[in-house]
Parts: C-alpha cells; sequence; structure tokens
C-alpha cells in the first residue's frame, strides 16, 4: 500500500507562500516609483483578491492535510505481515 | 489623471514577477488537484483494496490453523498439550487479525467519507487560485505591457524635445502626461 505524500501537500504551501510572498516584495519596491491613481487601479483591479484567495487555499490545504494525515494513521498497518 | 512613474525598471520588475506569479500558481493549482485526486484513489481504492487482501489472507491462514488445531485435538494425548497451547493462541492472534482488517474496511469508507468532504472545498479553492493565474494575473500583466510601452515612447520622445538627446534609457517622471 503506496499512501499518499504528505510531503507534496506541504510542498504546495510552502511554495505558495513563498511565491506570494516574492511578488509582495517585488509590489512593494514600486510603491516609491510607481506613485499614482493607476497604481491604486492596478492593485484594485488586478491584485486586491488575490491575498484572499491565496489565504483560503492555504487554510484549505492545511484541513485537507490534517485530515489526511488523521486517515493515514487510522488506516496503516501497525501489525505489519504476520 | 495624475501620474507619477519614476523607473522604467521597476515596472518591468514587476511584469516579470506577475508573469512569474502567474506561471507558479497555475503549476501549484495543478499540483494540488494532483495530490488531492491522489489521496481520493488512495482511500477509495488502494487502502480497502489492501485491506481486502489482509483480510482474505488471514482468513485463509485462520482457517488452516483451526483445522490444524481440531485435528491434533482430536488425536493427540495429554503429552502435546504445549503444541495445542501455542495454537490455541496462534489461532486467537489471527482471529484478532482478520478483526482488525474488518475494521480497517470500516475505517477505508469513513475516511473516504472525511477525505471527500475535505477534497471539495480544497478543490474549490484550487481552481479560484487557478482564476487568478490564469486570468486576472494576465490582464494585469498586459496593463504593465502597455504602461511599459507607453513609457519608453515617452521616454523616446521626451529627451529629444528637451535636450536633442537620443537616449532610450531615460524615465520619465509623469508618463501619464502627453508628449509635447
Amino acid at each position: 500500500m503506496k499512501p499518499p505524500r504528505i510531503s507534496a501537500l506541504l510542498d504546495c504551501e510552502n511554495r505558495m507562500r513563498r511565491d506570494w510572498q516574492a511578488f509582495a516584495d517585488c509590489w512593494q519596491e514600486t510603491a516609491d516609483s510607481w506613485r499614482d491613481d493607476r497604481r491604486r487601479r492596478f492593485e484594485e483591479d488586478h491584485l486586491r483578491e488575490l491575498p484572499a484567495v491565496l489565504s483560503r487555499a492555504q487554510a484549505e490545504l492545511i484541513q485537507f492535510r490534517d485530515t489526511l494525515q488523521s486517515a493515514m494513521r487510522a488506516l496503516e498497518d501497525a501489525e505489519g505481515e504476520q | 489623471m495624475q501620474g507619477n512613474v519614476r523607473s522604467i525598471t521597476v515596472i518591468r520588475d514587476l511584469n516579470v514577477a506577475v508573469s512569474q506569479l502567474a506561471n507558479r500558481l497555475t503549476e501549484i493549482s495543478f499540483d494540488l488537484r494532483g495530490e488531492a485526486q491522489r489521496a481520493l484513489q488512495w482511500v477509495s481504492s488502494e487502502a480497502p483494496q489492501y485491506w481486502r487482501y489482509e483480510q482474505k489472507l488471514a482468513s485463509q491462514r485462520l482457517k488452516e490453523t483451526e483445522d490444524t488445531l481440531a485435528s491434533m485435538k482430536a488425536t493427540v494425548g495429554g503429552r502435546d498439550k504445549p503444541v495445542t497451547t501455542e495454537l490455541e493462541q496462534r489461532v486467537a492472534k489471527i482471529r484478532h487479525r482478520v478483526q482488525v482488517c474488518e475494521e480497517k474496511l470500516q475505517l477505508c469508507k469513513r475516511w473516504h467519507t472525511e477525505l471527500l468532504r475535505g477534497a471539495d472545498p480544497l478543490l474549490a479553492a484550487a481552481a479560484a487560485v487557478q482564476q487568478q493565474a490564469e486570468t486576472e494575473l494576465p490582464l494585469a500583466a498586459n496593463q504593465l505591457d502597455r504602461l511599459i510601452r507607453a513609457l519608453e515612447q515617452y521616454a523616446e520622445v521626451a529627451p529629444a524635445n528637451t535636450s536633442n538627446s537620443n537616449s532610450r534609457n531615460s524615465e520619465p517622471a509623469d508618463p501619464n502626461e502627453p508628449p509635447a
């Protein structure tokens, strides 16, 4: 029996956090060089929903991972071959 | 409209970052769906298959051991009691194994339901991430492309109007101001 890979879900979670942070840093770096209504509208039009979408995905991912870990513990063969 | 962009380079970097984020979120969304499906496949198919096989194996062993025990009890005398005691212990152990397999098969059903319940919102969340990656962020990149082109055009025109220089690297303070 090959159980699912918890590490793959952890990897998705870490990548999502890391990639968003890298983008957020880049966005912050534009703050000094791009300051006008267009920037504010750009943020409103294209970036407003993204943090909430990613937060929700992370929360669901953590919840699913916890459930999967419990399932794997419950269904493991602790006695092994007899 | 008030406009204030001091560096084309920063906007170009942002454009690259937007495209990179879109690509990475597309990959993550794809991987998330794959891992959720893999987990469901495991709990709905692989785990029950494993425990059904183990149950069958244990049941066969139980029958064989019980048969051996029964024939020994029928034929041996008191001096062979330790052998039958050992076999009785073995029967109890295998019977326990059969029971564990049956319980695990019931648990497979329960955890399948639990994981399905958890997978639905995860898949919905992954779809929302994909929608951002494939729709919103490309729109953002397109808008930045247009802004960069406007800034580049302005950078070509503005210095020529002021000092007759021919530099593409000039960075306008206000690209929203129409070129003279």
